[in-house]
């Protein structure tokens, strides 16, 4: 062997040094990265069975988004309330009553998320407290809306009412001021009877702002549909009593 | 006060007559001339156009007119408020009453959407039902 061909062998012995190493490397690696073909086998089958155990995962989310609706409206119907006066003591009650609902949801949303339930039904049951242990809005919304509408009634009422005692010292002997003027009180007392005066609400708007949620919805609707008569009635007899209270001030510049 | 009315049944002649001989100042004289001018004008109205409210206010009780222009405020309940002070009293009261009329208007505009909102029969249509 003369000293070229040592040199050329030397030259292939080190690259096939070279390529067993990063077989030998890869080998390694691989080994270390892969889990082993049957314990992928076995996650595999472990998570197609969580699958299969939980059921109505694909739900959840049409029942959380139930919920968020029902907390925003809940937050926008206790904001309604705050910004008004509350005449007859029945703001407090129902934002108390609407928090403590938005607070409930919360809970029985974040419940729902995180069960795992073993049938259908069973997640059916929880999602329909949503609705039926808060009815939001079937209950919650027109009752908020009855006590605020009864509180802006009565701001209409107390000034038309102040109206009617300024007139009451102008109208003198003017007769046609004498008749708009009773008629325009007329008006006024029969809004009282169905609003009431502060701080007592008319009997329909205590009703409504005792209700409480219920599976048989029958009696809360028709409190509810009673008031929304009510409130309808006092509107028109304030529209009168205020259009009369023009008429006054048409009669004395005449 | 009670002075000063009884004057407004006697003629003004009299009156004058009566308040040289009690050697009144001159400032004095003023104030009983409104007094009787303010009587003079009872007759013409029955029914003040004065709250008592404002007819009682310390203000203008009593207090003679600097022009003695014959109109004192004071005594616009008990005699007639013919004069400016009445008549602006009056338009004042009036212009309140439609100023509040005008804010119940628009109150009960603003109960109408709360009216609404209580509607049960819509408003039952939004609950729905579990999925």
């Amino acid at each position: 062997m003369n000293r070229a061909t040592s040199k050329h062998l030397a030259l292939v012995v080190t690259a096939a040094a070279l390529a067993v190493s990063v077989v030998a490397v890869s080998v390694v690696a691989v080994s270390v990265v892969a889990p082993p073909a049957g314990a992928l086998g076995a996650a595999r089958g472990s998570a197609a069975s969580t699958a299969a155990q939980c059921k109505g995962t694909s739900v959840k989310p049409l029942v959380h988004d139930e919920a968020v609706r029902r907390e925003a409206k809940l937050a926008a119907l206790v904001s309604d309330l705050q910004a008004r006066r509350d005449p007859f003591g029945l703001n407090g009650p129902q934002i108390s009553a609407l928090r403590a609902a938005s607070v409930g949801i919360t809970a029985l949303d974040s419940q729902i998320a995180s069960t795992c339930y073993p049938t259908l039904a069973a997640l059916r049951a929880d999602a329909t407290k949503l609705f039926v242990d808060y009815r939001v809005f079937w209950l919650r919304v027109p009752q908020t809306h009855v006590i605020e509408a009864a509180d802006r009634l009565d701001e209409a009422r107390s000034r038309l009412a102040a109206v009617a005692g300024l007139l009451a010292g102008q109208v003198g002997t003017n007769a046609s001021a004498q008749r708009d003027l009773a008629a325009m009180n007329q008006a006024l007392s029969s809004a009282d009877a169905k609003l009431g005066t502060p701080p007592s609400a008319g009997p329909s708007i205590v009703a409504v702002a005792g209700l409480q949620p219920a599976a048989d919805m029958s009696n809360d609707t028709a409190v509810l549909r009673g008031a929304h008569a009510d409130l309808l009635a006092v509107r028109a007899s304030l529209a009168e009593a205020r259009a009369d209270g023009l008429k006054v001030l048409a009669d004395l510049k005449a | 006060m009670l002075q000063a009315f009884t004057f407004c049944a006697e003629p003004g002649a009299m009156i004058h007559k009566r308040l040289s001989g009690a050697g009144l100042l001159a400032v004095g004289a003023l104030t009983l001339t409104a007094f009787t001018a303010g009587c003079g004008g009872s007759t013409t109205r029955a029914t003040p156009l004065v709250t008592p409210t404002t007819a009682s206010s310390p203000t203008t009780t009593a207090k003679p007119k600097p022009t003695g222009s014959g109109t004192a405020a004071g005594h616009a309940p008990a005699s007639a408020p013919t004069g400016a002070s009445g008549t602006q009293t009056t338009e004042a009261q009036l212009a309140l009453a439609n100023q509040e009329l005008s804010q119940a208007g628009v109150a009960l505009a603003g109960s109408d959407g709360a009216i609404n909102g209580a509607d049960v029969n819509q408003a039952k249509l939004q609950e729905g039902s579990a999925p």
